[in-house]
């Protein structure tokens, strides 16, 4: 089992995958979905692969966030309550999850030694390689969501 | 000899050549042109044939070949001619040469004589075949061509209705009979091994196989000349097969093609004797001889007391056979046709002139188309058997055949059958040319001449053949003892002579009056008794509508409906069941898509990890 | 130790992370929240690749790269998808377009 802080990005994790999909607004719902993202490349960094944590940034918490951006732009923000057909997709979602974990303990995976890294030598490194980097990539998403927030504004009063 | 069966091929294939040409050059020419080629054909069939017949010596023309063959099963054809064969031969292409000659008058005002003259010609080809063939396949071929054309000669006016009943009616009552002859002749060909006629005669002279089995063999290939000969009960067909052209019925429903049977049951002679079953060919023709007989006597179109008449001289023949005496029957046959024949042709010229078949409606005919009327005559007297015509000689015969073979039964029905040929020959011919003329018969006029020649050539044979009895006879049979009762031809000629009496008296003078009888509820119901054939026709139709229909047919229609249609109605009701339900997943919703997908990665992930 | 986790742990977040994003795929009537859940179960394989590539060897790190290019790929056409859709049906529902009804 893991520590504390592994279940803190758990809680995120699940949460904000959950806001994405819950949140009434659409915009709201792709800022949830870049935090998910974002925490998912934590976890890369956690397991000591930073290459794969950077482009997880990049590519995911950077290009398909503005796409997803764009869409919405195009389209319009919707405030619509998402419905659906919730039973049946709790259901299979929760078997999945139950199956998984239940197989997941049943194998033999855990007989391998599984290499666990030590974060404080990662943030050390993180903050001295990636810090700029991410935070010049924080201002620019933070930027691109704040014009993409006063354009879809904007529209929305002209109309 | 070799030349003989090449020409007797040639004679068969002539006849099939020249229908095809002459359908040919009437298409594609003038129509009438097919008439031309159609005598042309007829002339040098009859040429061919009298040259077979004259140089026929002691000798039957044999060839024998194999028609084809599946290993060692080998179908063989052959012909065999013998005189019985060449007097088949040449009644069918003398009467048929004639009948051509005589439909150019009857049907002048016909749309399409090519189609005509082909199946006529077609006709008289398998005519010639069947007589010719020497084994029982070969006669059936032939014997189901003149059933066929028949069928689509009866039919000929196909756009009246009754005529296009008719003609099925025709076809479908000869091959009920023909079905039980097939069988006969599997029957033979598996138990006895041969087909050929001579081989199976020759089987019969030996006494090579069972007579209860000689029987069965019989019997069935009996029903089939029953059904083709118009005998009790599979008669009414005949009377139906009057809606065709009349040239048609003189040829094929009076001369020729109806003699088939009794040409069968002659040529399969000695088979019959040994296996006994010539006592059932007796009866059945004297019963049809007295239904036939009672019949012409209370009916009115002129063409179907011709019918009757018809069935009542073959009856005659049957019955001939049936006491012992083919040479009787053969003699009778080859009159019969001559005679008929003129009666038909004849009749044919006044409903072609009069516009009428009705006989009670015509009246008076005699002083406009006296030349017919003449030959009418000549005709009803040869019908009737009064001494100078040929049919005197051979019914004659006929009455001392029966006579001396002494059945009771058998004789009574023969005679009086007999006999009535003159009451109702009179009457027709009172009816229709004497008295005061109506008004179909005022506008009449004589037939063309060409009508004319063909009848004056079939009434003078009628004169000629008695002079030629002996001869004849000799060449059929050989030597033949023939059977003679004074008393009996006395008795013969004095009943004949009050039934002319009394028919003279009711239909000429007029002075009894039918009236009366018909009136009185009993009087009219054997009138229509005997008009309708003894209600065999009835009887028929009711045993196939409650019988076959009602029962069988409708029982197997059942099975038909409910268990081999309810197996395939059944697949596709399941089928469309199956799909119905199925097509419910199908909604089109990209969702409902996805969720049987990921139900499906549950199952496949419980499927490897489980099973 | 800021980050410490048993295989059992991590498996478990990605086996979450894609029950949330199949009961997103299988919820949502909306397309662009549907590409969301797609991401969602796109990113738990990755997560398992990644994790599998911590215990034994640097395969699953470098199939991972591949997935994410081919993830980023499937994002951009489908969201090109969903313009078109929108121009074309006026919403993003895809539940009321049923043309591959039967």
């Amino acid at each position: 089992m893991g520590n504390v802080y592994f279940w803190i990005i758990y809680a995120v994790v699940i949460g904000s995958a959950i806001i994405a999909l819950e949140a009434t607004s659409l915009l709201w719902a792709a800022v949830s979905f870049v935090v998910l993202l974002s925490e998912i490349a934590l976890v890369y960094f956690g397991l000591n692969m930073p290459v794969l944590g950077g482009v997880q940034l990049a590519i995911y918490a950077g290009g398909v966030t503005i796409l997803v951006l764009f869409a919405i732009m195009m389209i319009g923000e919707s405030y619509k309550k998402p419905e659906g057909k919730a039973v049946k997709a709790i259901v299979l979602s929760l078997l999945l999850l139950i199956l998984g974990t239940f197989f997941s303990f049943l194998s033999a995976i855990d007989t391998l030694p599984f290499k666990t890294f030590s974060t404080e030598v990662l943030g050390t490194v993180f903050v001295e390689k990636y810090s700029f980097f991410t935070i010049v990539l924080g201002f620019i998403v933070s930027a691109l969501l704040y014009m993409a927030n006063a354009i879809i504004t904007k529209k929305r009063e002209a109309k | 000899m070799e030349k003989l069966v090449w020409i007797t091929y040639l004679t068969i294939g002539i006849f099939f050549l020249g229908s095809i040409s002459a359908f040919l050059i009437g298409k594609f020419t003038e129509r009438w042109n097919s008439f031309w080629v159609a005598v042309l054909t007829g002339l040098i069939g009859f040429i061919l044939t009298c040259y077979i017949a004259l140089n026929l010596g002691e000798h039957p023309i044999v060839h024998k070949f194999n028609w084809f063959t599946f290993g060692s099963f080998k179908i063989p054809l052959g012909i065999y001619v013998d005189s019985l064969s060449v007097v088949m031969a040449l009644i069918a292409t003398g009467i048929g040469f004639l009948d051509i000659v005589f439909s150019k008058g009857y049907m002048e005002d016909d749309e399409s004589p090519h189609r005509y003259y082909f199946e006529k010609l077609f006709f008289i080809g398998s005519m010639v075949g069947l007589v010719f063939v020497s084994n029982l396949v070969g006669l059936y071929i032939f014997w189901e061509g003149v059933g066929l054309c028949s069928y689509l000669l009866i039919g000929y006016w196909y756009w009246k209705r009754s005529a296009a009943e008719a003609a099925l009616k025709a076809f479908v009552m000869t091959r009920f009979g023909d079905v039980f002859m097939f069988a006969g002749i599997i029957v033979a060909w598996v138990l006895l091994g041969t087909i050929n006629f001579q081989e199976l005669n020759a089987l019969a002279l030996a006494g090579a196989f069972s007579v209860k089995l000689g029987l069965l063999i019989s019997l069935l290939i009996f029903i089939g000349a029953v059904g083709k000969s118009a005998q009790f009960p599979l008669f009414p067909w005949l009377l139906d097969a009057m809606e065709g052209p009349t040239t048609v019925s003189a040829l094929i429903h009076a001369a020729t093609m109806v003699n088939a049977g009794v040409y069968l049951v002659a040529r399969m002679f000695p088979f019959f004797d040994y296996s006994h079953a010539l006592i059932v060919v007796g009866f059945v023709g004297a019963l049809s001889a007295f239904i036939a007989a009672t019949g012409a006597l209370a009916h009115t179109e002129i063409k179907k007391i011709l019918a009757f008449s018809t069935m009542e001289h073959l009856a005659l023949m049957f019955v001939a056979l049936g006491v012992g005496s083919a040479a009787a029957g053969i003699f009778h046959l080859m009159n019969h046709a001559i005679f008929k024949a003129l009666l038909f042709l004849a009749a044919g010229a006044v409903i072609h002139m009069t516009h009428q078949k009705d006989a009670f409606k015509l009246g008076g005919l005699y002083k406009y188309m006296p030349q017919t009327a003449l030959l009418f005559l000549v005709g009803i007297l040869a019908l009737a058997g009064v001494p100078p015509f040929n049919g005197f000689f051979s019914k004659d015969w006929i009455i001392g055949a029966t006579y001396a073979y002494g059945n009771p039964v058998i004789f009574g029905l023969t005679f009086v059958a007999a006999v009535l040929c003159i009451a109702y020959g009179f009457r027709l011919w009172f009816v229709v040319f004497t008295g005061e003329p109506s008004e179909y018969s005022k506008h009449a006029r004589e037939a063309y001449p060409i009508m004319l020649v063909p009848l004056y050539v079939l009434a003078v044979l009628t004169v000629v053949i008695p002079f030629f009895k002996e001869q004849i006879i000799h060449f059929l049979f050989g030597e033949v003892h023939e059977p003679f009762f004074l008393n009996l031809l006395v008795a013969t000629l004095t009943v004949m002579f009050i039934l002319f009496g009394i028919v003279f008296l009711i239909y000429y003078k007029r002075v009894i009056s039918t009236v009366k009888f018909l009136a009185h509820p009993l009087g009219k119901g054997i009138n229509e008794f005997l008009y309708n054939g003894w209600y065999v026709d009835a009887a028929i139709k009711w045993i196939c509508r409650h019988v076959f229909y009602g029962s069988i047919a409708k029982a197997v229609e059942w099975v038909d409906i409910h268990v081999v249609d309810g197996a395939v109605n059944g697949t596709a009701r399941l089928s469309l069941a199956c799909w119905d339900r199925c097509r419910k997943i199908q909604t089109g919703d990209v969702i409902d898509y996805l969720t049987y997908f990921v139900a499906g990665v549950i199952t496949l992930v419980l499927l490897i990890l489980f099973v | 130790m800021l980050l410490e986790a048993d295989v059992h742990a991590y498996l478990f977040l990605s086996f979450s992370l894609l029950a949330v994003g199949v009961y997103g795929l299988l919820s949502r009537r909306s397309v662009i929240r549907m590409l969301f859940a797609v991401e969602m179960i796109i990113n738990a394989a990755n997560l398992n690749l990644a994790i599998f590539s911590a215990q034994r060897n640097v395969d699953g790190e470098i199939f991972a790269f591949f997935t994410i290019g081919l993830a980023a790929l499937e994002a951009a056409v489908g969201l090109a998808i969903v313009i078109v859709f929108y121009k074309r049906f006026g919403e993003v529902i895809p539940s009321k377009i049923r043309n591959l009804r039967w």
